[in-house]
């Protein structure tokens, strides 16, 4: 008796909803990555942009990469701000595949690229935004009792995209864009039971196995 | 926090029935006070990376004053309580690690009314000043993100106390409250975020962006000349 009271939330709780998701790509030039060689995946944090992508989904991204590469490393995004400071900053960090040739002229960026082994830059542009949301629900607490009434949904649409510098030939190799949607709902009898749709989690998921298959060329 | 420690240090007693709903209303009025009238206080970081550029083959003077040192940014906002936030040992240790990148070598050394008194040989003194302070949260702005402006001004001196050149660097930082879980504190962490970056950029600013004023050019070209 005891085990089914614990055990149906414990069932509702991992109850998700459908996400549908749509991953594109378009390569511009020929990839491959060698034994000892490594990616770095950033976040554009342009001062002008009003949405911001995630770090929970730059993280995403990577730790995915991280565990779906072999032969090759990811660096995290600090590292290798750090390790290239003051040319990575906001501000400062080229916004077009066009600017890196000039800044890998600088001796000194080239040489630090060498040593940290990094062959291609991923730049992960986009966001998850909450495009539709319908219902409502009242939940009351009293001492002794508590519990929840109504119905509501809502819309995500997550959607990003992936640009892929090549350091080496100082050249874009192509870009990835990933698109996920789903609708999550809540219903609230007593007990409220959320059905989520993960679809950052479906965006990240898309973009980082198409990366991963980019980079070492499998398309 | 407050609802937390207010339920662990009076939850036994209401269930029991032992607290009499006068005092619980009073209980309930103090937290709602002390949440309205709740302060936030802000440290920053103080680790900044070294830059990875050519250093300018000079000896440069550095004068940090007390105001740079000791600045701190104090301001109520409405319905959001009141905020402290601590930036001089951040932006010393900043302008410091930049600073020591830039030139061979650096030495800090008196105000400008007693560059007469310095005797170690120097090619020139720059003296930062921190002019301006803004910040914005989420609550003013309606967008996802806590705000921070810095602007400084840069002097540039010869030793004899002449000025070379003197330029205002403005700094941006911004910290997206979508990158705190929704159980986490988000004032603290965020605009200590958002001053990092700002202090970042205002290093990375004034690292690449040195060279490119006419005067300092010249008095690169010059120093390259002697």
């Amino acid at each position: 008796m005891y085990f089914r009271i614990i055990a149906l939330p414990l069932y509702l709780l991992t109850l998700v909803a459908c996400v549908s998701t749509n991953v594109e790509q378009v390569r511009q030039a020929s990839t491959g990555i060698s034994l000892g060689e490594s990616v770095v995946v950033m976040g554009r944090k342009n001062r002008s942009s009003v949405s911001e992508t995630e770090e929970a989904f730059v993280a995403c991204v990577n730790n995915k990469l991280s565990r779906s590469s072999t032969g090759y490393g990811v660096v995290p995004q600090k590292e290798f701000t750090d390790a290239l400071f003051p040319w990575f900053e906001p501000r400062t960090a080229p916004l077009d595949s066009a600017e890196l040739p000039k800044m890998l002229t600088e001796p000194l960026i080239a040489a630090r690229l060498r040593e940290i082994g990094v062959h291609y830059i991923v730049w992960i542009q986009g966001s998850t935004d909450r495009v539709d949301q319908a219902g409502a629900m009242s939940c009351v607490a009293t001492i002794g009792a508590a519990g929840c009434f109504g119905f509501l949904t809502w819309e995500n649409d997550a959607t990003y995209e992936a640009s892929i510098w090549d350091v080496q030939t100082g050249t874009s190799a192509g870009n990835i864009s990933s698109d996920a949607n789903g609708t999550s709902f809540v219903t609230g009898v007593v007990v409220p039971i959320p059905i989520i749709a993960r679809v950052q989690s479906a965006a990240c998921t898309g973009l980082s196995n198409q990366l991963n298959s980019f980079i070492r060329d499998e398309t | 926090m407050i609802v937390r420690l207010f339920i662990s240090a009076f939850g036994e007693a209401i269930r029991h029935g032992r607290l009499p709903a006068q005092k619980y209303c009073l209980l309930v009025c103090w937290t709602i006070i002390v949440t309205a009238c709740s302060s936030t206080s802000v440290q920053v970081d103080k680790i900044f990376p070294s830059p990875l550029i050519v250093p300018i083959p000079a000896h440069i003077g550095v004068h940090f004053s007390d105001k740079l040192l000791n600045f701190t940014h104090d301001e109520e906002v409405e319905a959001n309580g009141s905020w402290s936030i601590a930036v001089g040992s951040a932006q010393h240790s900043m302008f410091d690690q930049i600073l020591s990148g830039m030139f061979v070598d650096t030495t800090q050394v008196p105000g400008p009314d007693k560059f007469a008194s310095i005797t170690i040989p120097l090619d020139a003194i720059l003296v930062p000043e921190v002019i301006d302070f803004q910040f914005s949260i989420p609550a003013q702005t309606r967008t996802p993100f806590y705000e921070v402006w810095i602007k400084y001004e840069i002097s540039l001196y010869k030793p004899s106390g002449e000025i070379i050149a003197q330029w205002p660097l403005t700094a941006y930082g911004k910290a997206n409250t979508d990158n705190y879980s929704f159980l986490q504190r988000t004032r603290e962490p965020a605009v200590q975020e958002a001053t990092r970056i700002a202090l970042r950029d205002a290093a990375a600013f004034f690292a690449l962006r040195f060279g490119r004023e006419a005067e300092i050019r010249n008095w690169i070209t010059q120093l390259e000349e002697s």
